[in-house]
């Protein structure tokens, strides 16, 4: 996984949207277990409270579940996952269109940027 | 932790300390082949300056080498307390009371080896079959005053040698005292380090005008006017002043002390 | 327990207020940014909480004690200069803090500074001066203290180096310690801050969780110390 981190948003979201990347994008498949989350935090450098705090959202949020002892697991439910992909790709989108918006672009002439886009 | 601190203590003083004697040492023993060569032989310029420069070297030595150990002494507690190094001494969890008594203690035992190097030199450069026979002689003749001498000299030695460790602990606090002093202030902590132990000086020379009219050294002063000596009337004097010497010193070691635990407690100025 | 507790803390060099009415609690577990320009108090407020200064006026306390002997043996200090004796080596070094300090690890040091292949041989004379900083940093960080006080030890070192420090402050955290650290360079440190503390000319500022100023105010904690601290 890559970390990068900006701007405004808190770190914890942050993560939360990186592994929701990883799952989605099947570099974190379904049943993969996950580092400890002080491995995490280093590899992220961040703060061990906060890579535990994106863990406790992501189960909160049913992707990920814990096993005591043995480590948090990737969830197997394909149906969260692509809820996960619609969600991104919802977000991806607005922040397409809204720059696409301020660059005066109509509805038309994005749809023909795609196409045409798609072509080459 | 006071049992930690004298062995990290003596461990930083003896990489500088033991150069030094040693060096001592070594020139006292080619003193000591140069007294040699140069008796009754006809020497070449060359080995003749050599000899002179050795010789020279030695008795420079000799009365540098008490200077040196205090300036040694007094840089160890300046650079260790109250520098960049105090930022260790003084977090670790040991008390003001154990950081003082381990330089203290410490300074006082290189002050004793430093006397004894001194005389060791002596011994070596003097050292051939006659000296031994003198120093053995000089050993039977102390050991006989000690075990039958009348009039307690064994007594009058070692508490005169206790006087003199008193002294150089005296000493060593009044230095401490001074740095701790001068180094509370932001700037110029050196000048004002001496300014501080020229002021203990003269504020320990009112003391004693005031001590010395009190005591026995009337006594002893008006004695060194008598026609005549009595050799059992001295020693009560000496006894008396080396008494009276060993007073002022703790009273001077406990002043000194106090100041220094305090500053270094309450006005601590790293820079 | 707060860890770490100042109340209406003062101190004062001869006319000049170093710090000015300073209320601080710190609980166990926390990473904390004490985040200011040059001059604003950081150094003085670490100090009182190590007893090399003696506060002015108001109190602080570590761990419910005022600064002494026991306050001591929980607190590990990077002082902002690199002060170790010169002429030790690394090795004698791990042997002064073992005599010292009993939550002093040795093998984690000795792991520490072999993966950094610094030779514990060398006086620390002869070492680069990013090296003796290092070795400074592993005896610090050795410790299984219950509160770090870093002080500024990101300021003049090169990114590998920052990179070392963070990693090692994040690998040795626990959940009982907390650790404090004091610097002007906020982007660098920030990702690994639980807390930040913004303090002034001797005042606190602002005193939040890092990652709720960065969402109250939809900007970095870099970005609001700017904005605080313009000049």
């Amino acid at each position: 996984m890559e970390w990068k981190f900006n701007g405004g948003a808190p770190i914890y979201t942050q993560i939360v949207d990186a592994v929701k990347l990883a799952i989605v994008s099947g570099e974190l498949p379904p049943g993969a277990r996950l580092q400890g989350v002080r491995e995490l935090a280093l590899e992220a450098g961040v703060n061990p409270n906060t890579m535990q705090r994106a863990l406790s959202e992501l189960e909160r949020e049913g992707l990920v579940y814990s096993v005591r002892t043995a480590g948090r697991y990737v969830t197997g439910d394909d149906a969260a996952i692509q809820e996960v992909r619609r969600e991104l790709a919802g977000g991806y989108a607005a922040a397409f269109l809204t720059a696409m918006e301020r660059l005066g672009m109509k509805k038309s002439e994005i749809i023909k940027l795609l196409e045409a886009d798609k072509e080459e | 932790m006071l049992g930690k601190l004298i062995k990290h203590e003596l461990r930083a003083t003896s990489h500088t300390m033991l150069p030094i004697i040693g060096a001592m040492l070594l020139t006292a023993v080619m003193g000591n082949v140069c007294v040699r060569l140069a008796n009754g032989h006809d020497l070449p310029a060359a080995v003749s300056l050599i000899v002179l420069l050795i010789m020279v070297l030695f008795f420079v030595g000799i009365f540098a080498i008490g200077l040196v150990t205090v300036y040694m002494m007094v840089r160890r507690f300046r650079d260790n307390l109250l520098r960049d190094e105090g930022y260790i001494m003084h977090t670790l969890p040991v008390s003001v009371h154990a950081q003082i008594w381990s330089k203290v203690l410490v300074s006082a035992l290189w002050y004793a080896l430093a006397a004894v190097t001194i005389v060791a030199a002596v011994v070596l450069l003097t050292f051939d079959a006659e000296t031994v026979k003198v120093i053995g002689d000089l050993f039977k003749t102390l050991y006989d005053v000690f075990t039958q001498g009348e009039g307690h000299i064994a007594e009058i030695v070692v508490e005169f040698l206790a006087v003199l460790v008193l002294a150089s602990v005296a000493m060593s606090l009044s230095f401490d005292a001074a740095l701790s002093v001068g180094h509370a202030f932001a700037k110029h902590k050196m000048a004002a380090s001496v300014a501080v132990y020229i002021g203990f000086l003269i504020l320990g020379q009112i003391a004693l005008s005031f001590a010395a009219r009190l005591t026995v050294m009337t006594n002893f002063y008006g004695y060194l006017d008598a026609p005549y000596v009595d050799v059992y009337e001295f020693i009560t004097y000496w006894r008396g002043i080396c008494g009276a010497e060993a007073g002022l010193l703790v009273l001077e070691g406990a002043f000194c002390y106090g100041v220094t635990a305090l500053f270094l407690k309450r006005r601590l100025n790293l820079e | 327990m707060p860890i770490l507790e100042c109340k209406g803390l003062c101190k004062s060099y001869g006319s000049v207020r170093a710090l000015d009415g300073v209320d601080i609690t710190i609980e166990s577990g926390r990473i904390v940014g004490l985040l200011g320009p040059n001059g604003s108090g950081k150094t003085t407020l670490i100090k009182l909480a190590n007893g090399l200064l003696v506060p002015s006026g108001g109190r602080i306390l570590v761990n419910g004690l005022a600064p002494g002997v026991e306050s001591k043996k929980i607190i590990s200090y990077l002082p902002e200069r690199s002060c170790l004796p010169e002429w030790m080596n690394a090795e004698q070094l791990m042997g002064f803090y073992g005599d010292f300090y009993a939550d002093f690890d040795r093998s984690a040091a000795e792991g520490m500074l072999a993966r950094l292949s610094i030779d514990v041989k060398t006086r620390l004379k002869h070492l680069s001066k990013g090296n003796r900083e290092k070795v400074q940093l592993i005896m610090v960080m050795a410790r299984k203290a219950g509160l770090y006080l870093l002080d500024e030890p990101i300021g003049g070192v090169d990114p590998a180096a920052r990179d070392f420090i963070l990693n090692t402050i994040i690998s040795n955290y626990n959940p009982t310690a907390s650790v404090i650290i004091s610097t002007h360079l906020i982007a660098d440190v920030e990702r690994v801050l639980d807390d930040v503390i913004f303090i002034n000319q001797g005042k606190i500022v602002l005193a939040s969780p890092a990652d709720q100023l960065r969402e109250q105010q939809g900007k970095s904690v870099d970005e609001v110390f700017r904005e605080v601290f313009r000049c």
